[in-house]
C-alpha cells in the first residue's frame, strides 16, 4: 500500500489513542484528588504534568498545578500540541487524507469526536468535567470498535493496530513512570497508598481486572508487574508489544531489496518483547525501576522511528558504494 | 391528484426532444410518455427523493470546501431520461470517431513535422499562440503515438433538429461518473421501462477505459501498473477520481506518492518503490511537473516529463492535448478532418467567428448583441457572454476585451438549443440540454452508448454546467 | 580554436534535504561550425545521469538525487573546437522557430520604448546593416556593470537602467531585433578571454531572410568570432540556464559556480 496512506492510518490511530489515554488519566485523577487536602492534591497533580513531558510549557502558562489548570492545559490549551483537542484534530486530518481507505462509519465517528471537542462549553466542562471525560473516552473507544468491525483486516488495518498499540504501550509506561515515585514515597500500607494505587490502576482502566487476578496482593510491586508484564490485560505493556509484533508480522515482508530495512523494527520490537516476556518484576525492584522505565520509553520511541524509516519513507537502493568516477561520455 | 402530464407543457420555439411541432409524441418517446402518464405527481416526487437519497448515500457528490467540512452537493439529477434512437446514434458515433481520429492525427502532426501548418491549412500562429501548446512535446513520441485517449465532446441539437459539436474537451474531461451512477439510479427507479426499451448498457466504461490504459503501457508491458493521479481531496472532481479508480481497481495517488528515479516513475509503498507504467492523470499540464512546468506546483512529480520523454511511463491524456481545447482551434477541426482523412465532416461545428481573423473580429464587434462570445480557454460557462441577454455595460466591457486581445475570443450565433421535458419542483418544463459522449481512443475507437446529458435547471437558462445551476439526465441509446 | 573547459556547480543547503532534481545544459553544441570533442559529467553524491535533446537541439543532462544530502556537486569537463567565425547552416527557419524567436516573453517584452529605441537605430537601413546598428546602439546605451541587475531583470528594465551584464545586453538586443521583425535567439555559452577569469557569457543570433543566421555579441559590439563557445540556444535566458532544478525540503539553497576556459 502507499506509504502515505500507511503513515496516515498509523498516526490516526496513535492520536486517537493518545487522546483517550490522556482523558482517562485526567478523569481518574480528578476523582482521586477530589477528596484530598489542597496541598496533597497539588502533589497529586504535579506528576501528571511531568508525565506529559511538557512541564516547561505548562509552568510558563500557569502558576500552579491544580485541577483546573491541568484540565485546561491537557484538554485544549492552544499552545499545547499534545492536548486532547489537538490530538483529535490531527487524527481527523489524517483520517480525512485517507477518507477513501477508511469506512464511512469510522469517518463519521471521528467527526463526532472532533465536533464534541470543538463545540463543547469549555467553562462548564472545567467546573464539572466528569461527564465530558466519559464522553471523550467513550467516543474514542467507539472509534476503535468501529474500526475493528468495519475496516478490512488487511495491510491498512495492521498499521492502525501498530499505531494504537505502540502508543498505548508508551502511555502505560509513562503513567507508571509518573505515578510510581509518588506512590513509593508514601508510607506503605497507608490509606493514601491504597488510594493512589487504585488511582494508578484506574488510570489504565486496570483496577477491576487487577483485582480479579489470582494474586490479590495489593502493593506497588504487583501493580507495576501487572501493568508491565501481564500478557492478557489489554493495556499492559507486554500485551501491547505482542499485538504490535503481530501487526508487523501481518504487514509481511518486503521485496528482496528491502528485507534489511524492514527487519530492523521487527528485531527491535521482538527483542523488547522477549525481554518483558521472560522478565521477573523482582529484577526491577526499587531504584532499578526508573532506569528501566526510561529505557523502555526510549526504545519504544526508537521503534517508532524505525517503522517510519522502514515503511513510510522513500528508500533508494544505492549502487555500489565504492567511490567511482561517474563518467557520462558524449 | 393528477398525472404529471396533465399540466400545460409549452414547447415554445424550440426543438423539443419528446414532442414534435404538432405536439405529438415522437415515436421513440411513446413508451416513456405512456409510463409518465400513469404516474402521479406524488409518484414522481417519491422516486425523486429515493434517487437523491441514493446519490447522497453512495457519496456521488461534488464538494465545495468551506471552513471545516466540505459541503457535499449532489449534482442535481432529473428522472426523465433522454432517449436517442439507434439510427441517430449511429450518425453521432461515426461523426465522433472521425473527429477524434482527426484530432489525434492533428496533435501528432503539430508536435512533429507540422505539415498541416506548413501547408497553411491552419494558421501556424493560431497553434503556436495557444496557451496549451507545449513546446516541451516537440519531437516526443508518446506510446503508439496516441495523444487524446479520452475525449469528451459537447454536442447540442439546434432548432433545425441537427446535431452540432459545441466543443471538444481533451484535458481530463469529467462527468463520466455521473453518467454511470445516473444509470444505476434509473435501473432502480425505472427498471421495467429500461427493459422494455432495450437500452444499450454503459457500465462497461471503466473496463474499457482500463483496457485502453493498459494498452498504452510503455515497452509493450502486458502486466502494466496503472494509477490515477489526482490533485487530492480539495479538488471538486475528487469524487469522480476515487470512483473511477475503485471501478477500475487501480491505485489512486497524489503527486507526493510518486517519485522520479533514474528516469522512471515509482510509487512510494510500504514495500519500497514500485514501478508505475501508466498514469491516468487528472491534473492539468501546468501542475504536472515542477521541474518542467510551474515551479510552484505541489501537485505534480518533478522529473515526470523527462521519464515520459524517455518512454518509460505513459500518460493519458498526453501532455499538450489542450491545444485542441482552444475554441479557436476548434473552429478548424473540419479542416483537420479534410486534411488528414480526406473526408467531409460527418458532424458539423457550430459556425464560428475567430477573433484572430480580422474580418471575423470586425463582425464580432459589430454584432455582439446577437452572438455568444467565448474566451478560448475558459470552461464551466465562465468567460462567456450571451449577447442577447447582456446589458449595455456588459456588451461594452466585452467589446473592449475582444479589441484588446482578439486572439483570445471566438463568437458563435445564439443557438436555439433543443429542450427536453424536465421536472422543476414537480412540474414538467422544457429545459435546454446538451450531450457529452465520451470517446476512448486506443487501438480502436470506442464510444460508450450515451454519455452525460446535461440540463439547464433554471427556467429559460442556457447554461448547463454544474457550478452554475445545471443538472443531468440519464441518456438512453436504444438498440433499435 | 581548441579550448578546454571545466564547469563546477555546487549546491549547498542549510539543512540536509532528501530530494533534488537537476537539469544541466553544459555540453557544447555540435553546430554552426563548432565541434565538441569530448564531454564528461560527474556528480557527488553519485547519481545516474540521463539526457535528451530539447526542441532547440540543446543537450540536456538530468539526474535525481533522492538520498539525504547537504551538498550537491555537478562537474563537467569538455573539449571543444571553435570556429573563427559563426557558420550559418541553413537559410531556412521553421514556422515554430520563426514564431518563437519573434515573440515577446517575460524577459523580452516589446514595449513602446524598446520599439522606439530600435526603430531609431535601424532607421531605413537594409536588414544586415540595421542589426549591426542595433547592436552598436545597445552597446552604447548600456554600460557593463555587475550588481545593478539580477537574474530576473527584463529588457525594458535594462533599457531604463542603462546598466547590466551580458545577460541584460542580450535580452535588450533580442527585444530590439524582434520589435523590428527580425527573429532573434538567445545564445548561452563561454567566452575565452586570454588571461581573464572566465565566466559564462551570452549573446544573440539573428535571422535575416535569405541570408540565414548571423551571430552578434552586443556586450562587446562584435560579431561572434574565435573564442566563443556555444552551449545552448533559446528564446531567452529561461530556455537555456546552465543549471536548473527543484528540491524538496525547507532548507535554503546556495549555489556557487566555478568556470575555467583554457586554450588546449
Amino acid at each position: 500500500m502507499l506509504s502515505r496512506v500507511a503513515e496516515a492510518m498509523y498516526w490516526m490511530a496513535r492520536y486517537i489513542e493518545r487522546a483517550e489515554d490522556l482523558t482517562r488519566l485526567l478523569a481518574v485523577n480528578f476523582n482521586a484528588l477530589l477528596e484530598t487536602q489542597p496541598e496533597e492534591a497539588r502533589r497529586g497533580w504535579e506528576p501528571l504534568v511531568e508525565m506529559t513531558g511538557d512541564e516547561d510549557l505548562f509552568y510558563s502558562l500557569y502558576p500552579e498545578a491544580n485541577a483546573r489548570s491541568i484540565s485546561e492545559f491537557l484538554l485544549w490549551h492552544p499552545l499545547n500540541p499534545n492536548a486532547v483537542a489537538a490530538c483529535v484534530t490531527r487524527a481527523r486530518e489524517n483520517a480525512r487524507s485517507v477518507r477513501e481507505q477508511i469506512s464511512s462509519e469510522m469517518w463519521g465517528q471521528i467527526n463526532r469526536l472532533y465536533f464534541l471537542l470543538r463545540d463543547v462549553n469549555r467553562e462548564a466542562v472545567l467546573t464539572s468535567p466528569s461527564d465530558f471525560f466519559g464522553q471523550v473516552r467513550d467516543g474514542s473507544q467507539a472509534f476503535q470498535g468501529i474500526t475493528s468491525a468495519t475496516l478490512t483486516h488487511n495491510e491498512p488495518y495492521q498499521f492502525v493496530q501498530l499505531g494504537l498499540y505502540l502508543e498505548r504501550a508508551d502511555k502505560t509506561a509513562r503513567i507508571l513512570d509518573a505515578k510510581y515515585l509518588y506512590i513509593t514515597r508514601l508510607e506503605t500500607d497507608s490509606a493514601e497508598t491504597t488510594l493512589q494505587l487504585i488511582a494508578l490502576l484506574r488510570s489504565c482502566s486496570a483496577f477491576e481486572p487487577f483485582r480479579r487476578t489470582a494474586r490479590g496482593e495489593f502493593n506497588s510491586l504487583r501493580v507495576a508487574e501487572y501493568l508491565l508484564l501481564d500478557a492478557y490485560f489489554p493495556r499492559a505493556v507486554l500485551f501491547c508489544l505482542n499485538r504490535g509484533m503481530h501487526a508487523l508480522d501481518m504487514v509481511g515482508g518486503a521485496g528482496e531489496d528491502y528485507q534489511l530495512e524492514v527487519e530492523r523494527p521487527r528485531r527491535t520490537l521482538g527483542k523488547l518483547r522477549s525481554e518483558l516476556e521472560y522478565m521477573s518484576i523482582l529484577e526491577i525492584l526499587g531504584d532499578k525501576m526508573y532506569p528501566f522505565l526510561n529505557s523502555l520509553m526510549v526504545r519504544l520511541n526508537g521503534i517508532g522511528g524505525e517503522i517510519a524509516r522502514a515503511y513510510f519513507s522513500t528508500r533508494v537502493i544505492l549502487p555500489d558504494s565504492r567511490p567511482q568516477q561517474q563518467q557520462q561520455q558524449q | 391528484m393528477g398525472s404529471v402530464l396533465n399540466r400545460g407543457y409549452e414547447i415554445g420555439q424550440f426543438y423539443d426532444e419528446m414532442f414534435d411541432t404538432q405536439k405529438s409524441v415522437r415515436p421513440h418517446y411513446q413508451l416513456l410518455h405512456q409510463h409518465l402518464g400513469e404516474m402521479s405527481v406524488e409518484d414522481i416526487s417519491e422516486r425523486r427523493k429515493v434517487a437523491d437519497a441514493s446519490f447522497l448515500y453512495q457519496g456521488i457528490t461534488f464538494t465545495v470546501y468551506g471552513q471545516d467540512e466540505g459541503i457535499e452537493r449532489i449534482f442535481p439529477f432529473d428522472l426523465i431520461p433522454r432517449i436517442i434512437p439507434q439510427r441517430e446514434w449511429k450518425k453521432l458515433e461515426a461523426g465522433l470517431f472521425q473527429r477524434v481520429t482527426a484530432l489525434n492525427l492533428f496533435l501528432d502532426d503539430i508536435y512533429h513535422d507540422q505539415r498541416i501548418l506548413r501547408e497553411k491549412k491552419i494558421p501556424a500562429e493560431l497553434v503556436f499562440s495557444a496557451s496549451h501548446f507545449r513546446r516541451e512535446m516537440m519531437y516526443v513520441d508518446p506510446p503508439k503515438r496516441i495523444y487524446a485517449h479520452i475525449v469528451g465532446t459537447d454536442i447540442v441539437r439546434a432548432g433545425d433538429g441537427e446535431y452540432y459539436v459545441l466543443e471538444d474537451n481533451l484535458r481530463s474531461p469529467s462527468g463520466v461518473s455521473y453518467m454511470l451512477e445516473n444509470r444505476e439510479v434509473m435501473k432502480r427507479t425505472f427498471s421495467d421501462l429500461l427493459a422494455r426499451y432495450g437500452v444499450l448498457p454503459v457500465e462497461q466504461y471503466p473496463q474499457d477505459l482500463l483496457s485502453m490504459l493498459r494498452l498504452v503501457a510503455p515497452h509493450g508491458y502486458t502486466d502494466a501498473t496503472v494509477v490515477l493521479l489526482t490533485p487530492g481531496i480539495y479538488n471538486s472532481a475528487y469524487f469522480e477520481h476515487t470512483f473511477l479508480a475503485r471501478q477500475m481497481g487501480i491505485e489512486i495517488v497524489e503527486g507526493h506518492d510518486l517519485v522520479a528515479h533514474n528516469d522512471k516513475i515509482y510509487m512510494r509503498t510500504t514495500k519500497g518503490l514500485k514501478l508505475v507504467d501508466v498514469i491516468y492523470r487528472r491534473i492539468d499540464d501546468d501542475f504536472l511537473d515542477p521541474l518542467a512546468f510551474r515551479k510552484d506546483s505541489t501537485l505534480g512529480v518533478a522529473g515526470l516529463l523527462n521519464a515520459y520523454r524517455a518512454g518509460n511511463v505513459a500518460l493519458a491524456n498526453a501532455i499538450g492535448t489542450g491545444v485542441a481545447d482552444d475554441k479557436a482551434v476548434y473552429a478548424f477541426v473540419p479542416d483537420m478532418i479534410r486534411y488528414y482523412l480526406n473526408e467531409e465532416p460527418l458532424l458539423n461545428n457550430v459556425p464560428t467567428f475567430v477573433g484572430m481573423r480580422d474580418k471575423d473580429c470586425g463582425y464580432i464587434l459589430d454584432h455582439m448583441d446577437q452572438l455568444v462570445v467565448k474566451a478560448v480557454n475558459e470552461s464551466g460557462g465562465y468567460g462567456m457572454l450571451i449577447g442577447q441577454q447582456a446589458s449595455r455595460k456588459e456588451l461594452e466591457d466585452f467589446r473592449a476585451r475582444v479589441k484588446a486581445n482578439p486572439r483570445n475570443y471566438i463568437a458563435q450565433p445564439t443557438l436555439a438549443l433543443s429542450r427536453h421535458p424536465t421536472f422543476i419542483d414537480d412540474e414538467m418544463f422544457g429545459c435546454h440540454i446538451d450531450l457529452r459522449p465520451y470517446t476512448l481512443y486506443g487501438d480502436k475507437v470506442t464510444l460508450v452508448p450515451g454519455g452525460l446529458t446535461r440540463v439547464a435547471l433554471r427556467k429559460g437558462s442556457l447554461v448547463v454546467n454544474s457550478s452554475q445551476g445545471g443538472g443531468s439526465k440519464d441518456t438512453w441509446v436504444l438498440r433499435e | 580554436m581548441r579550448l578546454s573547459i571545466e564547469h563546477i556547480t555546487t549546491f549547498e543547503y542549510t539543512t540536509p534535504i532528501s530530494e533534488a532534481y537537476t537539469e544541466l545544459r553544459l555540453r557544447p553544441l555540435d553546430a554552426n561550425g563548432q565541434v565538441c570533442l569530448s564531454f564528461s559529467l560527474r556528480t557527488e553524491p553519485h547519481d545516474e545521469i540521463y539526457g535528451y535533446n530539447d526542441r532547440f537541439g540543446n543537450d540536456v543532462r538530468h539526474f535525481d538525487t533522492i538520498q539525504q544530502h547537504q551538498r550537491l556537486v555537478a562537474a563537467s569537463r569538455s573539449e571543444v573546437l571553435t570556429p573563427e567565425q559563426f557558420v550559418s547552416e541553413s537559410n531556412l527557419i521553421s514556422p515554430l522557430d520563426e514564431f518563437d524567436f519573434l515573440m515577446a516573453t517575460n524577459y523580452v517584452p516589446l514595449t513602446s520604448e524598446i520599439q522606439a529605441f530600435a526603430a531609431d537605430r535601424c532607421n531605413g537601413r537594409d536588414a544586415y546593416a540595421a542589426v549591426f546598428a542595433l547592436m552598436q546602439g545597445v552597446h552604447e546605451v548600456i554600460r557593463y556593470e555587475k550588481g545593478a541587475t539580477d537574474v530576473s531583470t527584463t529588457a525594458a528594465e535594462v533599457l531604463s537602467l542603462g546598466r547590466g551584464v551580458c545577460q541584460d545586453f542580450t535580452h535588450l538586443m533580442l527585444a530590439g531585433c524582434r520589435s523590428q521583425g527580425f527573429p532573434a535567439r538567445y545564445v548561452s555559452g563561454y567566452l575565452y578571454a586570454h588571461g581573464f577569469s572566465s565566466a559564462t557569457h551570452a549573446w544573440v543570433d539573428v535571422y535575416l531572410p535569405g541570408r540565414g543566421w548571423i551571430s552578434l555579441d552586443p556586450t562587446h559590439n562584435t560579431e561572434q568570432k574565435s573564442g566563443y563557445v556555444r552551449l545552448a540556444i533559446g528564446r531567452d535566458y529561461a530556455d537555456v540556464p546552465p543549471t536548473r532544478g527543484v528540491y524538496v525540503g525547507n532548507a535554503k539553497e546556495k549555489m556557487s559556480v566555478w568556470v575555467s576556459v583554457k586554450a588546449a
